[in-house]
């Protein structure tokens, strides 16, 4: 087999070889590229790396039995479902606190992202966001900029401004969250 | 890819934010993340590093098993295949074995995109030559079928576009080098359109989800077919679309599905009887002009059943007889008891888990033994504790070969538990 070109080859085409060729190698490569992910959804669910390393496993040889049963259209959102579920099953075994995850509700659309990135998005258009901004509270307004402006990463900004990762995580949700309404309201 | 920097514990840069901005729009990656957040160690690199190594191990290996056992699944088919039409013939009374024309086609396959390879355009494989040499000796009362030595040798020529290609294979059974990508498989009639065939593919698995190996999946009506591997998976290549396909395994209820996709994914039901109930009635009848396929004389006495009387020297031998029923062949270890037991001792591994702890006693095993004399149906009919049985499991599927038989058998594995 040819490394460097199966490398190349998207989720769906290695499923599609795996499927078509029986060859269990392909579907090897397809789950180590996940690997990194999926380790890391287990160590937020389950919070104990050699737990999350057990189940990683167990994700591996469950699915590895499966996959070919099901009609999965896109790879990455199907082993991320599995992975989650398996991960909640094993704590509603150990009867340990379940984590919730309150990040999936409040994803937002990323409109806003757009607006923030592409400069010259229409005159007025940036006119509004403007306006918006400057609207926001200071520590919303000021972690908004750092994130989407200056590019700074949570950490940096902890660095610089002396907030928690919490606090600059739930300042740029909730600015998020009012620069979405105030725009709306304005753009009619 | 910046993931890698987030997991060696850099927070910090552009970089960083750029995943983070990411992460806002990707739940899984926002997930992942958050679980880099919440534990911190310095080993996570490493244990990725170490997971990734046993996925790799753990599909290749798999893979070779999958395609020996698949290429021989098919050889014995075809072996199988020609032991029946003999058996159906009457007039037939060659004792030497010699050489039929069987049709068989290689399909070749996985054809990767960007190698260097010329590119094979409609392989239109042409009907080939197989010589199914069998040497069996006599006085041999159960033969299994493992002394015989098939020789597959293929010319073909296929239209490339530019170069001509010749494929010369020899596929040894008794050693472990099997030609990459290459299925046999033998089909009754030779197809030349090939327009509306599919390759049906699937998964058969008992109603507790497990992967039944060894079924019989078979285009009703035709010779065409192959039997499940150890997980339960089969390819069948050349499917008329809108054929019947048949499930056949003893001990569950046959089942029969239209082959209208190239996945067919089969459950079957165990059948109420018990397997003692179960009566086998030998062979249907068939003419032999009717058969296309190998028809190769045998040696009678290379068949495995000893004859006791003039009923059951003719059984099995004449269409529509069937004293099969009435021998029953036990079967044994092939290396003779004494080395069966050595062997068992010499492997043993004892469980160290909690609820074996202390415990003493054995545990019974009730299994069948297949054509290539390995146990399957494997039972657990007196349980010690859950690890123990599993270590006699893993003992007897590991272990030695068996002889063939029709019968089931026991086998006792004596544990005593530290405590």
């Amino acid at each position: 087999m040819d490394r460097k070109n199966i490398e190349k080859l998207s989720d769906e085409d290695l499923l599609d070889k795996y499927k078509n060729t029986g060859d269990t190698e392909y579907f090897g490569i397809l789950y180590n590229r996940y690997i990194p992910l999926l380790y890391g959804v287990c160590l937020k669910y389950i919070g104990d790396a050699d737990k999350s390393q057990d189940a990683v496993m167990q994700i591996f040889e469950n699915v590895f039995s499966k996959i070919l049963q099901y009609e999965v259209r896109t790879f990455r959102t199907w082993v991320y479902s599995v992975a989650k579920n398996h991960c909640l099953q094993m704590l509603r075994k150990g009867k340990n606190e379940i984590h919730v995850d309150f990040n999936s509700e409040i994803m937002e659309s990323d409109k806003i992202l757009n607006l923030l990135n592409e400069e010259g998005s229409g005159e007025e258009r940036s006119a509004i966001l403007r306006q918006c901004i400057d609207k926001l509270p200071d520590k919303q307004r000021n972690a908004i900029l750092r994130f989407f402006m200056e590019e700074m990463s949570y950490q940096d900004i902890v660095d610089n401004d002396g907030y928690t990762v919490n606090q600059v995580k739930s300042y740029i949700q909730n600015g998020k969250r009012n620069l979405k309404i105030c725009i709306e309201k304005n753009s009619k | 890819m910046n993931l890698y920097q987030y997991i060696q514990g850099i927070r910090r840069g552009k970089e960083i934010n750029r995943l983070e901005r990411e992460a806002m729009n990707d739940p899984f990656l926002a997930d992942a993340l958050d679980g880099f957040d919440n534990v911190a160690d310095s080993n996570h690199e490493h244990r990725i590093k170490k997971m990734r190594t046993k996925v790799l191990s753990k599909t290749k290996r798999k893979k070779r098993i999958i395609r020996y056992a698949g290429i021989a699944a098919s050889l014995l088919f075809i072996i199988g295949i020609g032991g029946y039409f003999l058996l159906n013939d009457n007039r037939v009374t060659e004792k030497q074995a010699d050489v039929n024309v069987a049709q068989k086609q290689i399909v070749e396959q996985e054809t990767l995109p960007e190698t260097k390879q010329p590119e094979v355009k409609q392989p239109s494989a042409k009907p080939l030559l197989v010589q199914t040499e069998i040497d069996s000796d006599k006085e041999q009362d159960s033969t299994p079928l493992s002394s015989v030595t098939e020789k597959i040798t293929s010319r073909e020529s296929i239209d490339t576009i530019d170069s001509e290609m010749e494929v010369v294979m020899e596929v040894a059974m008794a050693e472990n080098v099997m030609p990459d990508d290459v299925t046999i498989i033998a089909s009754g009639v030779q197809k030349k359109e090939n327009e509306q065939n599919l390759t049906v593919k699937g998964k058969v698995i008992d109603t507790k989800g497990m992967a039944l190996p060894a079924v019989a999946v078979t285009v009703k009506g035709t010779t065409i077919g192959v039997s499940t591997n150890e997980d339960g998976d089969y390819t069948l290549p050349d499917v008329p679309q809108g054929s019947v396909l048949q499930y056949i395994l003893i001990g569950y209820v046959a089942q029969e599905q239209t082959a209208e996709k190239s996945t067919v994914n089969v459950v079957l039901v165990e059948e109420a009887k018990s397997l003692d109930e179960i009566v086998v009635v030998a062979f249907g009848t068939q003419k032999r002009e009717s058969v296309v396929g190998s028809i190769v004389p045998a040696d009678t006495a290379s068949l495995a059943i000893p004859p006791k009387s003039l009923e059951n020297k003719t059984g099995g031998r004449i269409a529509n007889t069937d004293s099969v029923k009435k021998k029953s062949i036990k079967p044994k270890p092939a290396v003779g008891k004494k080395e069966y037991k050595k062997y068992l001792k010499a492997n043993i591994v004892m469980p160290q888990s909690e609820g074996c702890k202390g415990k003493k006693g054995t545990v019974k095993l009730k299994f069948l033994v297949d054509a290539t004399g390995r146990p399957v149906n494997i039972r657990v009919k007196q349980s010690l504790c859950p690890e123990a049985d599993r270590e006699a499991i893993r003992l007897l599927e590991h272990g030695p070969d068996w002889t063939y038989g029709n019968r089931e058998v026991e086998i006792k594995v004596k544990f005593k538990l530290p405590k």
